[in-house]
């Protein structure tokens, strides 16, 4: 009895290798498990200090550094990034919700400025980063890339890609919900 | 066996040192990214090879031509330029980017299964190796059994073979599982009706393709350039600049589609019709986003003509960008309802419905829809689905019909869904106003012969449905006097109001027409035998 158990112990291996690639190829299938999505270093550690020229006025600087009243969201955008566009009207529902300030990155002022006008501004102030160093201390890797920060200015959320109608309402808009329960708590 | 695996493996692994040179690397690096100082430049180029290109994922940044990569390299150069070491700059990346920036992931508390694997897979295999000796020796002094010298080599290997039966079984198993998949695979996949197309039988078809392209697009220029010619010559004239607009669309020039509709509109005074092409041509020149001038422009017209199909279709498109898919659905379902049957944005509108309601997790059955195509499909819904879609569909088609009763195929789809309700008096109803409204179409007096024929089954109405039939007869007859079905018809719906005499001369002059050994030709000779003189 126990010869024939190591005797077969190689497929038995084989079958628990073979059940966990299955269920694996499956998950990548349905799209339960996005290959392409990175784990975020930034979650759960304090936002990397940024300073940045204001978009908006020449004279004005746009700082992050930590605590604030409120939640808030930083997002990274560019005109030239078509998914930008996609999540305008996203971006749109949730300025009423919370405050957005967004980051142009290696975008021309010019032409982030007509990208605001043509596709509106949901960020109560925007930041540029012409040269992208701010996206490196950030980590990111494309626009648009979205962050929701805690009062005392810890990076709770990361979110690659642009924000769609499904992930507005499923993520976002609950996320935005029960960090205003929390705080009230408070 | 453990030769065949001890072979593969190490031919697996001898191929892999040639994998650089069968896909050499890209040069991403450029001359004025790198370093004054060659020292510091192999460092750089050192370090860049152990980062990862996190757009690309499996590329170092030192071979990646990524814009993120790019940076990532000057990054690591500045840093050099700064006096941090090695260390740090890693330590730097990978607190910014995380682990996974690293093409060497360390070794640390998440890791550990990933690095201890191959001491494992060591221990296991000499375990196992282990194992199979000791058996071996325990089983080799067979107690009881006298052995000669010469037989003992057969001896040992007879004790350490396993059970006869379990590796050919298995091998069978196997194999029999990879048939059933394959051919499963096979059955559902698989298309053997598709002809092969090989390349080199195409090469005329791929030329005419390619000519016929060619000389569209040499038309579409034309038309363009004549449109500009007379918008030029006409600039008050709102036809010109909209033959302008159509040309440009057509050759993809969004911007002077856009200044010609806009031309347009400012000549028409805000015309409802040219705000929703003006709105239609921003969403597709921003790659199908309803962008927020659209949005306007939308609004406005259907505050005008709430029944503007552009429009409609648009503000649609805008609500499921906004994730309102339910809102979506009842704006493409209004414009599917008010639009006329063979309207050619129909196909588009449902497909879009049919997403939007993939999205809000709707069961597309339950759309409203006219086709005969969805009618069918009706059939195999569930019945109480089924009755409440058809019916909401009648009415429609119903309502339509009365304006416009001259639609023969518009009563025929409604006797068919009356049909599908079992409604069969409606049914009759409307195949009997489908024959006078397609009184030149013999095959559907035949088809409205055919159901009255099979209602007639009923004793009660029996003298009723030959009365009505008396009209589809009259029709078919005017088409075609001596077809055959036409004439047993005749016969039967005769025979049915006791007219003998008619039913006699119908039935007799098929009989003529048809083989006389026949099996009809006998069935029918019975029924006039039947006949009451």
């Amino acid at each position: 009895m126990a010869r024939s158990v190591t005797h077969f112990l190689p497929l038995i291996l084989f079958a628990i290798l073979a059940v966990i690639a299955a269920i694996a190829l499956m998950m990548t299938l349905s799209g339960e498990r996005k290959i392409s999505e990175l784990p975020s270093a930034l979650v759960g550690k304090p936002v990397p200090v940024t300073e940045l020229p204001s978009l908006i006025d020449a004279q004005a600087f746009v700082t992050i550094d930590g605590t604030r009243d409120a939640p808030y969201m930083v997002n990274f955008f560019a005109s030239w990034c078509a998914p930008c566009r996609a999540e305008a009207p996203a971006l749109a529902i949730l300025a009423k919700e919370i405050d957005i300030i967004g980051i142009a990155y290696k975008d021309k002022p010019e032409d982030s400025q007509k990208f605001l006008a043509d596709f509106g501004n949901p960020y109560s102030q925007v930041g540029m980063d012409n040269a992208g160093r701010a996206g490196l201390d950030w980590g990111v890797y494309g626009v648009p890339e979205t962050y929701i920060i805690s009062a005392d200015g810890i990076v709770l959320k990361r979110h690659a890609g642009p924000i769609d109608g499904d992930n507005l309402h499923k993520i976002f808009l609950p996320f935005i919900a029960s960090l205003k329960a929390q705080q009230e708590k408070r | 066996m453990t030769r065949l695996a001890l072979f593969l493996f190490l031919f697996v692994f001898c191929l892999l040192p040639f994998q650089g040179l069968i896909t050499a690397p890209a040069l991403a690096i450029t001359a004025e990214e790198q370093l004054a100082d060659p020292d510091l430049e192999l460092r750089a180029r050192g370090l860049s090879k152990q980062l990862r290109c996190l757009v690309c994922q499996n590329q170092s940044i030192d071979d990646s031509d990524a814009d993120l990569a790019k940076d990532l390299r000057a990054e690591v150069r500045a840093q050099i330029l700064a006096g941090a070491d090695d260390k740090e700059i890693l330590a730097n990346l990978q607190e910014r980017y995380g682990d996974y920036v690293l093409l060497k992931p360390p070794v640390g508390l998440s890791t550990t299964l990933l690095w201890a694997t191959p001491i494992l897979a060591l221990i296991i295999g000499a375990g196992l190796i282990l194992l199979g000796r000791r058996r071996k020796n325990t089983s080799d002094p067979a107690p009881d059994r006298p052995e000669r010298p010469s037989n003992t080599k057969e001896a040992k290997s007879e004790a350490q073979s396993p059970p006869a039966f379990s590796l050919p079984i298995f091998m069978g198993i196997g194999g029999v599982c990879v048939a059933v998949a394959a051919s499963l695979y096979w059955f559902i996949l698989g298309k053997p009706q598709l002809p092969a197309q090989p390349l080199s039988t195409r090469t005329a078809e791929i030329s005419q393709t390619a000519g016929a392209a060619q000389k569209q697009l040499q038309e579409r220029q034309k038309t363009y350039e004549t449109a500009r010619e007379n918008s030029l010559k006409q600039p008050e004239n709102i036809g010109a600049w909209l033959s302008l607009a159509l040309a440009s669309a057509e050759l993809g020039k969004t911007a002077e589609e856009l200044d010609a509709l806009r031309t347009a509109l400012h000549l028409s005074k805000g015309d409802t019709a040219i705000k929703s092409m003006l709105a239609e041509a921003l969403t597709r020149s921003a790659d199908g986003q309803v962008i927020p001038e659209a949005r306007q422009l939308v609004a406005e017209t259907l505050k005008e003509n709430p029944r503007e199909p552009r429009a409609l279709f648009l503000s649609g498109l805008a609500l499921m960008e906004d994730g309102d898919y339910q809102g979506a659905l009842d704006r493409w379902g209004y414009l599917v309802e008010i639009s006329p049957v063979d309207a050619p944005w129909l196909a588009m509108v449902r497909a879009n419905m049919g997403q939007a309601a993939e999205k809000a997790g709707i069961e597309a059955d339950s759309l409203p829809a006219l086709s005969e195509q969805t009618l069918a499909q009706a059939a195999q819904m569930s019945a109480e689905d089924r009755a409440q879609m058809i019916e909401s569909m009648v009415e429609q088609l119903s309502q339509r019909l009365q304006e416009n009763p001259q639609d023969a195929p518009g009563w025929q789809r409604l006797a068919r869904a009356y049909e599908v309700l079992e409604q069969p008096e409606q049914a009759l109803e409307a195949w009997l106003r489908a024959s006078e409204a397609g009184a030149n179409d013999l095959r559907l007096q035949i088809g409205v012969l055919e159901r009255l024929m099979a209602a007639g089954q009923d004793e009660k109405i029996l003298g009723q449905i030959a009365e009505q039939a008396q009209a589809p007869l009259a029709r078919a007859r005017a088409i075609q006097k001596d077809n055959p079905e036409i004439l047993f018809f005749g016969g039967h719906f005769a025979r049915l109001v006791g007219d003998i005499q008619t039913a006699r001369q119908s039935w007799q002059s098929l009989l003529v027409r048809l083989p006389p050994e026949s099996e009809t030709a006998r069935l029918l000779r019975a029924e006039l035998d039947k006949l009451a003189p």
